[in-house]
């Protein structure tokens, strides 16, 4: 097939351009460990590459080489050459295009350059020379505007023309402009038949004193936050719940046609259960996947970023880290994948590092138990608080703190010489995001997410329930090979006081945290115990567990990253087995250690 | 370590909301690549720039330069030498 390759800077409208030349039609590809995305699509038989947008070909981070170095192999497969130019700030996009232009008469690709937010330029009046910026630059220039649908037609046509007939549109170097810098031409050609005036600028300028100035600002951060996180902490969640309901019937009607017990509970549990367990995910990584793409569309992340640029930077981390820490709030695994927004290596690796100690939905429950059989009920401080709310509350903080305190100093040890990124960055323009690209970037990011990460969760899944069933079968989890080996480790939980059955609750939610409460319930001898916490809890506290052991449990389970799912989505995302192995035995030797300290403290105190 | 300019000179960082200054050159301790990089991004010597917008705390600021809104923090901004236009 016919390929064509988009080229632009960022914020051309490239993008849009790419969407109403494809419909839609287009498969994205992810390359691991950068956020670098290439677009692929279709074009009446034409296929059509995407490239993410540029500023120049000079690769300045990491993930500009990755980019660069794809779209110069591209070039090497002759394809045709559609560079898009922003008619607002045509000389910025000059000095790209001047380099791919440059590039295509090296690697004979035919070139056709695009002049697009024409709109822009008629509704404000703005004359400027056209035909002469085209005999100058010696290849076409076809003016558009994506927005508005304007042009599209012509350059169908004109893409059509240049795979057929690429003679017609081959680049001829023009002796004047060898040895001069990229730089210089642009400003000398823009300056002589480019668009003049500053209109765009005054407009965003005024947005731009409202979201980034002083109190209102700060208002419409919050505001804009706090949707945020109640749309994955609490919408989401029907669309979780209905999904885990029709797993648990489908599980109970195939189930139902086997008669033999243990084949019926393997398809059941194993299987249905293993499947749940990471499909449960998608509404929570779809709703963030969505709304992230409206902020970003919008312009309004950029700015959310410089907001945040300042605090963020002490800890070595990076304004764009506040969504995701933020979104770790309700769950880890959309937070990492959110992490995509952050351009610079190191601290998108310390940003996804520290995710997981913020307090994510499924350790409510556990946190529920704990405290209930821990803290006693007291109002304190004159009646104003409760002692309870108020040990949840410091839960929340600590997760940030700690979060906080290992970027600090895990960006200046174990991270200090990875690939760094300064903040430069070209406000893009404000403006009404398309929601149907985002309903389908949201549906491609569900879709990468379950099949890359949810075989490595239903594995797990499926061997802590083959460990949990034999040999006697369901309900015996107790007698089962993974009460033994808990035994077996009873030394490892020991120097915590924790004895076996918290070894094998503990070791049962990995697969999910939440599990810990109802597998804890088993251990006790207690049916349904996340329906009855309080029972359990009074299991808890009468079995003689002193306060420091509690207060050692609930530190543990703040840090240690236990969550299987989790590790597969930070394997994924980064794309390095090594990350996520230290990262696992990092937090399993700092929970470890702190609850051991926790526990001797507390018990010389109280 | 701040960067020290001469004759009129200052780092643009001390550019005050509003006003306009020229651009006339960058510190030594600029890495070379990220220089080039300031170039293609509009912010050359001989070329305009002006200071849009503040934000709280020493934050990132905003520059009006060749047309482009950019963002810079403090730690770029001080090593940009500018004379400011009266």
């Amino acid at each position: 097939m016919d390929q064509v390759l988009l080229i632009g800077k960022p914020n051309s409208g490239k993008s849009l351009l790419f969407n109403r030349l494809t419909g839609l039609n287009q498969k994205v590809a992810n390359f691991p460990g950068v956020t670098v995305e290439v677009k692929n699509g279709e074009m009446d038989g034409v296929k059509i590459i995407d490239f993410p947008g540029l500023y120049t070909l000079d690769a300045l981070t990491r993930d500009e080489e990755v980019a660069i170095e794809n779209l110069k192999k591209s070039f090497e497969g002759n394809p045709s050459i559609v560079c898009i130019l922003d008619a607002t700030r045509l000389e910025r996009s000059l000095v790209l295009g001047l380099q791919v232009q440059e590039l295509a008469a090296q690697m004979n690709c035919p070139l056709v350059f695009v002049i697009n937010m024409m709109d822009v330029i008629l509704n404000n009046k703005i004359n400027f020379d056209l035909k002469e910026l085209e005999k100058k630059l010696g290849s076409k220039i076809i003016p558009i505007s994506a927005k508005s649908k304007v042009g599209l037609v012509e350059l169908k046509d004109t893409i059509k023309k240049m795979v057929n007939f690429p003679q017609e549109f081959s680049v001829v170097s023009d002796p004047e402009r060898l040895g001069q810098d990229h730089v210089k031409t642009a400003r000398d050609y823009t300056q002589k038949w480019g668009p003049k005036g500053d209109v765009i600028l005054k407009k965003q300028g005024i947005l731009d004193k409202i979201f980034l100035s002083g109190f209102l600002g700060g208002v419409v951060f919050f505001l804009i936050m706090a949707f945020l996180f109640q749309a994955i902490f609490t919408w989401a969640v029907p669309a979780m719940d209905l999904i885990e309901e029709v797993i648990a019937q489908l599980g109970t009607y195939v189930g139902g046609l086997v008669s033999h017990t243990m084949l019926k509970d393997f398809i059941q549990d194993a299987i249905f259960g293993g499947l749940g367990s990471f499909l449960v995910f998608v509404p929570q990584i779809f709703v963030l996947t969505f709304i992230i793409g409206i902020l970003e569309d919008s312009g309004y992340l950029a700015r959310a970023a410089i907001i945040c640029h300042r605090p963020f930077s002490f800890f070595g981390l990076n304004g764009r880290s506040f969504i995701p820490f933020l979104s770790g709030y309700a769950c880890s695994i959309p937070a990492v994948m959110a992490t995509r927004t952050i351009e610079s290596p190191k601290k998108r690796l310390l940003t996804i590092f520290t995710i997981p100690l913020m307090v994510c939905s499924a350790r409510l429950p556990v946190y529920a138990l704990l405290v209930t059989a821990f803290i006693p009920n007291t109002m304190i401080m004159g009646g104003f608080f409760n002692s309870r709310g108020m040990v949840f509350f410091g839960l929340y903080l600590f997760g940030i703190v700690t979060a906080l305190i290992v970027s600090a100093v895990l960006s200046q040890t174990t991270f200090k010489k990875e690939a760094d990124s300064p903040f430069l960055i070209e406000l893009p323009p404000y403006r009404v995001p398309h929601w149907k690209p985002l309903i389908q970037k949201a549906f491609t990011s569900s879709a990468q997410f379950v099949t890359k990460a949810g075989l490595m969760i239903f594995t797990v899944t499926v061997v802590i329930w083959v460990l949990g069933y034999f040999p006697h079968g369901a309900d015996q989890l107790d007698s089962s090979w993974l009460a033994w080996i808990g035994k077996k480790f009873e030394w490892f939980f020991q120097p915590l006081e924790l004895d076996w059955k918290y070894g094998v609750a503990i070791i049962v939610s990995f697969l999910a945290r939440e599990v810990f409460v109802g597998t804890l319930g088993t251990m006790f001898g207690i049916e349904g115990a996340d329906e009855n916490i309080a029972g359990l809890a009074d299991n808890i506290t009468a079995s003689g567990m002193s306060l420091g052991a509690g207060i050692s449990l609930i530190i543990f389970y703040s840090i240690a990253l236990q969550c299987v799912s989790t590790l597969a989505v930070i394997k994924k995302e980064t794309g390095s087995f090594r990350f996520v192995i230290y990262q696992f035995l990092f937090y399993m030797g700092l929970a470890y250690l702190l609850s051991w300290m926790g526990l001797h403290l507390v018990n010389y105190f109280f | 370590m701040k960067p020290k300019f001469e004759g009129g000179n200052m780092s643009l960082w001390k550019l005050k909301k509003n006003q306009k200054a020229q651009i006339t050159g960058f510190s030594k301790d600029l890495d070379i690549k990220f220089k080039k990089r300031l170039i293609d991004m509009g912010i050359y010597e001989n070329g305009h720039i002006s200071c849009f917008l503040s934000t709280p705390f020493s934050g990132p600021r905003l520059y009006s330069v060749e047309g482009t809104m950019l963002s810079l923090t403090s730690e770029i901004a001080r090593n940009i030498q500018v004379k400011p236009l009266s």
